[in-house]
């Protein structure tokens, strides 16, 4: 397999940016519901991340030397602008417990971003980290509503049909995402 | 316990119970710094609320906690370099987590926050302590067992399961009439 190949397919499962660098698990567990409005809405947030990671990707290779200060106030704007995005098209409006939704999108934004320009080896293998980090997301974001949907159809007690059944269900599919490696 | 109020606060501070509980020590990294963040943006909020917009107090708020929590990034393992194995991109993204903000929708009721941190202070400890003792055998480096237990639970699935199975007892224990559930539930089945 080549390189390029190799870096896209881990960042897809074995470091997922889900179920295995946990950025994106708050965001995935509030917006997903059922299965069939989440493939439509799971398309929405990636994009919305692919742009976000895209922008950054940009800004890493104007900044001399990569200064990580100013970097990381690039990340959070452009993250935001990304959001900002979202919302215009009809996602992420409105709140969750009290906070707007748009906090629980800075997460795997800036996470994304960050891990990128800490890990990428080059500036062109970088944009493959992105664009596997961004499939690996949809992935894991379909898998979760999946997983919810089951639980709530299953005939379990209602006690058990709740977050810490879920998170649990999370770590076993963890466990399968962690066990591909791409040489 | 309330158990909506458990549930919520494992969501808020999801992302540091499962990047931040390696080991204990590491628990008790992000533990204090994750209060620290909490606490220095509530007393902010306290002090801007009357004289912002709601959707400007966010933005700023959330500019203040990830300026803080970056801010804490570099500097704790240079003032405690025995820490620097412990910080890690969740202590940056500490700042950005529901949590650290969760101070700043309960007005003035001080006691109510104070209740809720140290909830989620217990449930961290009790995760770190648990994998670290299955994942390296050790209790705050102390060896407990001979060999290493389960060394799976050191990394993202361990996270996962003992992160779920700690608030699924804490759940089941707090719920009244959980047995009376599973009973229904058998004989419906019955």
């Amino acid at each position: 397999m080549s390189e390029i190949a190799s870096i896209f397919w881990n960042d897809v499962f074995s470091k997922n940016i889900i179920f295995i660098q946990f950025f994106g698990i708050l965001l995935a567990l509030v917006e997903t519901n059922s299965l069939r409005t989440s493939l439509k809405k799971g398309i929405k947030i990636s994009t919305t991340i692919l742009v976000g990671g895209i922008l950054g990707w940009i800004f890493m290779g104007w900044i001399p030397g990569g200064y990580s200060p100013i970097l990381i106030w690039i990340f959070l704007i452009t993250s935001l602008f990304s959001v900002f995005l979202l919302q215009k098209w009809g996602e992420l409006q409105g709140e969750w417990k009290g906070f707007p939704k748009y906090i629980l999108m800075l997460v795997p934004m800036i996470g994304l971003q960050w891990t990128v320009w800490e890990q990428g080896i080059d500036y062109a293998h970088k944009i493959y980290m992105i664009a596997g980090n961004v499939a690996g997301f949809y992935l894991a974001f379909i898998l979760i509503a999946a997983i919810k949907e089951q639980i709530k159809l299953s005939e379990a007690p209602e006690v058990l049909k709740s977050v810490p059944t879920i998170l649990i269900a999370i770590g076993f599919f963890a466990l399968a995402f962690i066990g591909f490696s791409f040489v | 316990m309330d158990n909506n109020n458990l549930e919520n606060q494992i969501l808020f501070g999801l992302l540091i119970l499962l990047g931040g509980t390696q080991n204990f020590k590491m628990a008790v990294v992000f533990g204090i710094t994750s209060i620290a963040i909490a606490l220095i943006t509530r007393v902010i909020y306290l002090l801007i609320k009357d004289n912002m917009s709601s959707s400007a107090n966010w933005l700023f708020l959330i500019t203040i906690g990830f300026s803080l929590s970056y801010f804490l990034y570099l500097i704790i393992p240079a003032v405690f370099p025995y820490t620097k194995q412990f910080v890690n991109i969740y202590l940056l993204l500490t700042g950005l987590t529901p949590f650290v903000y969760s101070g700043c929708r309960d007005e003035n009721n001080w006691i109510l926050f104070v209740k809720n941190k140290l909830l989620f202070i217990v449930i961290l400890f009790l995760t770190g302590i648990i994998r670290e003792l299955l994942g390296y055998g050790t209790i705050y480096n102390y060896s407990i067992f001979s060999g290493v237990p389960m060394e799976i639970v050191k990394g993202p699935i361990g996270a996962f399961v003992i992160v779920g199975g700690l608030s699924l007892m804490f759940h089941l224990v707090t719920t009244p009439g959980y047995s009376h559930q599973v009973n229904q539930k058998k004989e419906v089945g019955n």
